[in-house]
């Protein structure tokens, strides 16, 4: 369990920065939504509180690397207004699959789980903040620094949580 | 234990997502919008002027394509290139963006009046706008070069609306015709004086021109001279006439009231004065300087997009 949450807490590094060299990412988002999917599928192998949580957590982050792999090479065909659509509705289902995620620890038999259940509460507000500017921002584009810094804090917030519950379990 | 608060959120987030997407399609700009612009312009190989219109702030196209269906079949040649966009503020749903149009004469010949207020512009999306754009006038420059009636026309003008420009006379001279196209569409908001200048106030004119018209000491000769005795230039005061050696200062204001719809239009007047002498002579000279730009901000600009739906 240690390491499937390791790899969930890398994923999401990986999903957060991106270090370009000219074109190339080598921080490829899809490369973190598929190290999510790895991690999830051995805490579902792993167990068995919490199984439907985590399915649902590892198809969303499975949808997700499909989505970002293709809005590689697709990103500059769509508008402005399109992109800040496309980018509520991805949020939108990065919030659930973390949701789920963290509900797959509250369910289970994590120590924390209580503590967990309270930030897992906070992490939704941040996030919900986050994705009703970035649903602003297609009328007042001015307010992106909003969703900039509540989608860079619930990300954060989310890493910490990893970190948290990561350490719940023995490093093998 | 937190799904109840999932949905809420989830609710919350749907409800702003319809909402943005209801607002989006409702305010939405199908295509560009043209200002209204009034200009009065000499036509020469140098001259351009400034075309704007607003666009939503998320409209990348990028114009490809500029013509005036009323300048067909003349000598007057338009290139374009794209100046700038400009954000009135980041929080606004539009932008407005600008064209410099330049113009270029095929021949030297003299033309009546051309008066543009159509244009086509061709945008990178596939879009091609025909609008209004206001009433833009080009003339002629038929300055006869050997006569000589005035001299020293230096020009200033301030981000008030006023401008100032001074001549000397070199013979008797009068003012009978002040052809001016937009009469009717700056009514009220320009008005030409014409005051004296005093023999103190007169600069030495073998200095440095540029040194005198900045002189701190002469702007304010110029301002006294305005506030005391200004006679109006107008039509209804024609003819008007002027004495050699005389000194004056003419007085140009382009106010527009804040209640006035007619701060959304821009405004480059380029005022023309026939001056005639005895003999018949005839020259003519440009008053520069009568310009008037909007800079809207994200509210007026929904107040402007309101007012030309009800025009």
């Amino acid at each position: 369990m240690y390491k499937a949450y390791s790899q969930i807490f890398w994923g999401a590094v990986i999903t957060i920065f991106n270090i370009n060299i000219g074109w190339l990412n080598l921080l490829p988002n899809f490369a973190g939504y598929i190290l999510i999917a790895v991690g999830l599928s051995k805490i579902i192998a792993n167990n068995t509180n919490n199984v439907d949580c985590a399915k649902k957590a590892k198809a969303i982050a499975w949808v997700l690397a499909v989505y970002s792999f293709v809005i590689m090479f697709v990103n500059e065909a769509f508008s402005g207004v399109t992109n800040s659509l496309l980018t509520t509705v991805f949020m939108t289902a990065d919030m659930l699959m973390c949701f789920f995620i963290l509900s797959a620890d509250v369910h289970g038999d994590g120590a924390n789980r209580e503590t967990i259940s309270k930030q897992q509460r906070i992490y939704l507000i941040i996030t919900t903040i986050a994705i009703v500017s970035s649903c602003m921002t297609i009328m007042i584009p001015g307010i992106i620094w909003l969703t900039l810094i509540f989608s860079f804090a619930s990300k954060i917030y989310f890493l910490c949580l990893c970190h948290i519950i990561k350490k719940q379990f023995i490093r093998p | 234990m937190n799904k109840k608060l999932l949905k809420y959120c989830l609710i919350v987030i749907t409800i702003c997502f319809v909402g943005s997407l209801s607002l989006l399609y409702v305010t939405d700009l199908k295509e560009p919008v043209f200002l209204e612009h009034y200009y009065e312009l000499m036509a020469h190989d140098n001259a351009y002027f400034e075309l704007s219109y607003i666009t939503n702030y998320y409209d990348d196209a990028e114009l490809i394509y500029v013509s005036f269906p009323q300048l067909e079949g003349t000598n007057v040649l338009v290139t374009y290139s794209e100046m700038a966009s400009y954000s009135p503020d980041s929080y606004s749903r539009y932008k407005m963006q600008t064209v410099r149009v330049s113009i270029k004469l095929e021949s030297s010949e003299y033309f009546d009046d051309i008066m543009l207020d159509n244009a086509e512009i061709r945008l990178t999306n596939g879009k091609s706008v025909t609008g209004y754009i206001g009433k833009i006038v080009l003339f002629s420059d038929n300055a006869d070069q050997s006569v000589k009636l005035v001299d020293t026309f230096l020009s200033s003008s301030s981000n008030t609306g006023v401008s100032f420009s001074d001549a000397r006379f070199l013979d008797n001279v009068s003012v009978n015709s002040l052809p001016f196209a937009l009469k009717t569409e700056t009514d009220g908001i320009l008005k030409l004086f014409v005051n004296n200048l005093s023999e103190n106030d007169v600069p030495d004119f073998s200095q440095n021109k540029l040194e005198i018209a900045s002189s701190e000491i002469y702007n304010e000769a110029k301002i006294a001279a305005f506030t005391d005795d200004s006679r109006v230039l107008d039509e209804s005061s024609l003819p008007f006439s002027f004495y050699k050696d005389e000194y004056v200062l003419m007085v140009s204001e382009l106010i527009i009231d804040d209640s006035d719809v007619r701060k959304y239009n821009r405004y480059d007047i380029h005022r023309r004065i026939y001056l005639e002498n005895a003999q018949g002579e005839i020259e003519y000279r440009v008053l520069y300087n009568m310009n008037y730009q909007p800079y809207l901000s994200g509210m007026e600009i929904y107040k402007f997009l309101e007012y030309k739906e009800g025009k």
